[in-house]
Parts: C-alpha cells; structure tokens; sequence
C-alpha cells in the first residue's frame, strides 16, 4: 500500500493525512468546489477535485470517487468518520474494484448500520441492552401504545437507520405517542431514506460511555477503555473525557470484555466503538456499534497513547494487531473539547462567515486537531465543527486547569461559536466534581461571562478601524483618475 | 480617536491604555492583555480580550429604523434565523395561521428547524420555495398587518 485517499474533509481528513505521511505513505484529498482552498487539501500530496457543492454531489459521490482511484493507481481509501464511512454498499464496491477500504468489512458494516439488527445480535452475544420494543411493518397505532405503556413513559422514539440525533423523540406520556410516532417517521425516512422506528425506555441520568474496540483480521479483538461522552446537546457530543469519573477499573473490565466478545461474536475487525449508557446504579445497556473512527479517538490515543490511524492502516493491509491486551493500560486522563461554529445565544444556530482570526494555543498537554485556519470560508454547505481541542494531564483536574487555559488561550473572530460555552462548562462545579450526565446541558444554566467590553478593548477596535481605513481609501481612489493621480494633485 | 458606538460616542484618547501589537498596555502599570479584533457582520465587530469575546455594536450613519424593523418583524414578519435551505413551506398565501403554527421548515448544516408564526393572521406574501437557500435574517414570509 503506497497511495491513500482520504475520503472526507475538516479536520479528520488533516489529521488522517498528517499519519499518513507519518507512515510514508501518500496522501490524497478530495474537495468539492466550495473546499478546493480548503486545509486538507493544502496539506495532503495529491489533491482530486471532486465537483459540486452539496455533500451528495461531492464527499458522497461513489461513483466519481472511485473513478479517481482508477485513475491515479490510489490502492486504499480512508473514509474518516460520517459520509461514506458507515455505507456498507460503498465498502463493497471499493472490495470489488481492488481497492481496501479502511475499516471493517461490508457485512459488519451493514449488519450494526441497522439499529435494529445491531441490537438483536448483541442480545444473542450476551449484551445487555434498554428495553425497547421492534415494530413490524403491520403494527397497529394500538399496539405501539400498549407497548410503550409495557416499557412505561418517558420513552424515546428512534429511527432503525438513524444517527445524529435525526427521526428522535422523547415522548412523556401516552397523548403524545401518535404525532411523535409520525413526526420521528417523516424525519428518518426524510434523512435516511428509512422511515422505520422503534421504541426505547428513557434513562433518567445516564452517562454515556463507550467502548473502542479493535480487531484485526486473524480474529484478534482488544479494547482500548472507555470515554464519556455526557456533555451533549441534542444528541451532539460537545465534550467527552477519557477515563470515565464513573468507571472503576472493575466495571472497565467488565464493559471491555463484553464488549470484545460481542465484537469477536460479529467477526469485527479494524477500529469500532459500542456505546452504552450507564444508570446511576452501575447497570450499562448497549446502544449501538459505530463502525468506524470516532470524532472523539484523541483522547483514547492520549491515555492509551497509541496512533489509531496508524493500527487502522496496519490492520488493514493484513497486518497484526499492533497492541495486546496485556499493554494496553490507560495512563492519565484526557478531555476534548468540540469547537462548532454554533452560536450559544441564539439556539446554536449555525454560523457562516470568514474566520478571520484563528490562533490555536499550544502548551504542555495540548493538542489540536483542525479542518480550518485563519481565513477560512465557513459555508452552509457542511458540518459545523471548525476543530477539537484536547487537552490531558496526569489525572482529571490536570487535564481540566490546561483545557480551561487553553480555550482562554485560543482567539477565534469573525463568526460566532460555542467557545466561550465550552469554557462555562468545563468551569461548571458540577462538571469540576466529574457529575455529568446526559441531561446536564439542559438542566444546568451555563453562563457564558460578562458582555460589557472593557474600555481596554475599544482602544483595540479604534486600533483596527484606523487601520481598515486607508486601505477602503485606496480601493475607492483606484476608481477616479482624477485620485489615480495621487498626492501630485493635491500639491 | 472617537468611536461612534450604538451606546454612545466614546474618545478613545480618554483611555489609559493603548494598543501595541496584539496587546493592549496599561500606561500606568504597563501591565499587557493580548487582544484581537474582526468584523462580525453589519456594524458589528468581535473583541477577543483576554480570552472572553465581546460584540460592540457601531452607531449607523443612516437613519434611525432600528426600532421600527424590530417591532415589525416581531409582529409581521417571518425570518430566517440561519443560513441555509428551505425544505418546506407549510402554508399558502391568504391562509389563516394560528400563533405558533408551523409556517416554514429549513436545513442548514445537520440541523433542521420549524418557524413558527409569530401570532394569529393571515398569511400576507410567501417570499420563499422548497430548495430555497437563504442568508441568516431573510425575509422568508409576511402576514398581514
């Protein structure tokens, strides 16, 4: 394997390249029209223009895609996380023209894509899972309430194929059932193409924590601890830490070994992770398998300190594992942190604009892992997260005194975004005593500091408009001859 | 230097501190803040001081409607509160709406919305279609007065 395509953008096309090249190995970028400027197409080797600017015309385009494979000997494709990395169908294709797909292999893919089949399975391998209840195409509006009162209220509505977030509903009593029901319906089937949904019982503060896991293709299957990922906002994760406050290294076991056994019962090979909530007694229920590299992999490469990447591509080309169990201890704690261009004062709607200021701070326990840089355009057109910022230390306060000074440290202008929010949270005493769960962003007030600018900054901004001005002259001289002639003139 | 804020007008040479690149200094202490400044959108811009980010507003050279556009909008009419895509419109023009009622859906990123009608009326002009894009603050939809 010499050449590899990236097969997405952002930040997690950057930071694939950087191992990549690491490995000495070539990188190829795709972009689209809007990203053919774009960080990740900077950094890689080779760069193909896909066309287009919707993701369906460009990330997601199979067949052009492809073809760019063929026509530049690119012998392997990473697909990074979201776009092709869970289509079981693209998989295959790229099985069938030769080329390795970096990830699991296409039935593993399909089978735990479907929420559904994944659960079942993981029921026959032993997993404990939510209560829930299956629909059938024939079920009556009748029978789904019966069965909702059964799991009892509150109850989540969710969709087979979903993620995200996407054709979810909580419902909090058996009135609302229907239009929930029809709503959740026309979401997915809008989203994934597959209105099919079911129903689940509703934790009141559960944690979320997840497990990755790691196969290779000789039957080998470790897991690498878990993370937490309770700061969330509709279903978003925002900030995720590894270790987990709430997981001693008994219940680590525990989860890591089920975890690998349902892994080694699918056939699982490459990176995955299975999700699972945890209730406040200690009980977990699996959620679903992701079948591919998580948004949140940094901070299990920090505390297991291992390059995930890097064991995905040796796995891929055949090779061992390159970790054992027996190694893999964690060590510290780590914190990352989502910047999204998403503004906390009006409902985190997205934001577009130029990134006019982009300084990310470096420091003892740092990383950061971005799709953008100073000047960057941010369009409609893509998901709204600029970067992660993560931060790790030799235990959680550590880790949590260097993010904080981290994001103080990190001027970001030009659009708005959720680091100041970021920065409440993790300033939060509840966060601060490691008592998070899935509800916190909703239930605690997160205040976000004083609005009135000191008198300091506007010496600042008069600094900025006197140096806007000569350059707006000078734009507007060019127009007349009359000022083309400059100062002569005037004398 | 005088700055023309939405506040109020302030002299910036009345200010004990001044700027030297990337920081603001005391001129008493010396002490130094690092601080960065962008345009955000209209007249406003971003400070970053310090780590905390603050929006000041410049005073517009045209005439005050400020006030006006905001009651109006508040009453009358419907308007994107983000850039993206219209997905669906839910009503017709003439068509009698209740407070709240679903009037727009939109996309923009991986969020959708619902834009509800801000009171009872009837539906004025519908300025939008499915597959629309649009710009943050669009007029999307008006009701009658």
């Amino acid at each position: 394997m010499k050449k590899v395509l990236i097969a997405n953008r952002g930040e997690i096309a950057v930071r694939v390249t950087r191992t990549l090249q690491q490995m000495g190995l070539t990188a190829c970028a795709l972009y689209s029209e809007v990203d053919q400027d774009a960080l990740h197409v900077q950094l890689a080797d080779e760069a193909y223009a896909l066309g287009g600017t919707t993701s369906l015309e460009s990330y997601l385009n199979q067949d052009k895609i492809l073809q760019i494979c063929q026509d530049h000997q690119i012998e392997a494709i990473h697909p990074g996380y979201g776009f092709l990395s869970e289509n079981a169908a693209f998989a295959r294709r790229c099985q069938q023209a030769g080329i390795t797909f970096i990830g699991p292999n296409p039935d593993v893919i399909e089978a735990m894509g479907d929420k559904l089949n994944a659960k079942d399975a993981m029921v026959k391998a032993g997993v404990p899972v939510v209560p829930s209840f299956h629909p059938t195409r024939e079920t009556s509006l009748e029978q789904y309430a019966e069965e909702a009162q059964k799991i009892g209220f509150p109850i989540l509505v969710k969709a087979a194929a979903g993620g995200g977030g996407k054709g979810m509903r909580k419902v909090e009593n058996l009135s609302d059932l229907n239009a929930s029901l029809e709503a959740a319906q026309n979401e997915a089937s809008k989203a994934f193409g597959d209105g099919r949904v079911f129903l689940e019982k509703y934790l009141a503060q559960p944690r979320h924590i997840e497990i990755q896991i790691f196969g290779d293709q000789h039957g080998n299957v470790v897991h690498l601890g878990e993370r937490e990922c309770s700061i969330q906002r509709r279903y978003q994760k925002v900030i995720e830490e590894a270790p987990s406050p709430a997981v001693s290294p008994e219940l680590r076991k525990e989860m890591g070994e089920t975890a690998c056994k349902a892994a080694r019962a699918i056939g699982y090979s490459n990176a995955g992770t299975m999700e699972f909530l945890l209730d406040e007694s200690g009980q977990f229920y699996f959620l679903e398998v992701n079948t591919r590299l998580q948004v949140e992999h940094p901070i299990t490469e920090c505390v297991y300190d291992v390059d995930l990447v890097r064991a995905q591509i040796l796995v891929a080309q055949g090779q061992p594992l390159p970790f054992q169990q027996a190694d893999l201890q964690p060590r510290g704690w780590a914190l990352e942190c989502r910047l999204y261009a998403e503004d906390p004062g009006n409902h985190f709607m997205p934001c577009t604009g130029t990134l006019s200021v982009y300084e990310p701070p470096v420091g003892p326990g740092l990383r950061c892992d971005s799709g953008v840089q100073q000047g960057s355009l941010i369009s409609v057109h893509y998901d709204p997260m600029l970067a992660k910022l993560i931060a790790f230390g030799h235990d959680r306060e550590e880790a949590r005194q260097r993010m904080v000074w981290a994001l103080a440290h990190f001027p970001v202008l030009g659009l708005r975004h959720n680091l100041p929010y970021l920065k409440a949270v993790l300033e939060h005493p509840e966060f601060i005593e490691g008592k998070t769960h899935t509800h916190f962003l909703q239930q605690h007030t997160i205040d976000t500091g004083p609005v009135q600018v000191p008198k300091s900054g506007l010496v600042a901004l008069a600094h900025f408009l006197q140096q806007q001005k000569p350059a707006q002259a000078t734009a507007t001289q060019a127009t007349t001859p009359f000022q083309e002639l400059g100062p002569w003139r005037l004398q | 230097m005088k700055l023309n804020l939405s506040s109020g007008p302030i002299d910036t040479g009345d200010i004990p501190w001044e700027y030297i690149q990337g920081n603001v200094r005391n001129k008493n202490t010396g002490r130094q803040l690092p601080v960065r400044v962008a345009h955000l959108d209209g007249n406003r811009y971003q400070i970053w001081l310090s780590g905390q980010i603050y929006e000041v507003e410049l005073a517009s050279s045209g005439p005050k409607r400020a006030g006006a556009d905001a009651a109006q909008s508040n009453e009358r009419v419907v308007k994107s509160s983000m850039p993206g895509t219209i997905l669906a419109v839910k009503v017709k023009k003439g068509e009698e709406v209740e407070a709240g009622q679903a009037l727009i859906i939109m996309e923009s990123m991986k969020m959708e919305l619902t834009l509800g009608s801000p009171r009872a009326g009837k539906v004025a002009r519908v300025l939008v279609h499915p597959g629309k894009m649009v710009e943050l603050g669009a007029t999307l939809l008006e009701l009658e007065v």
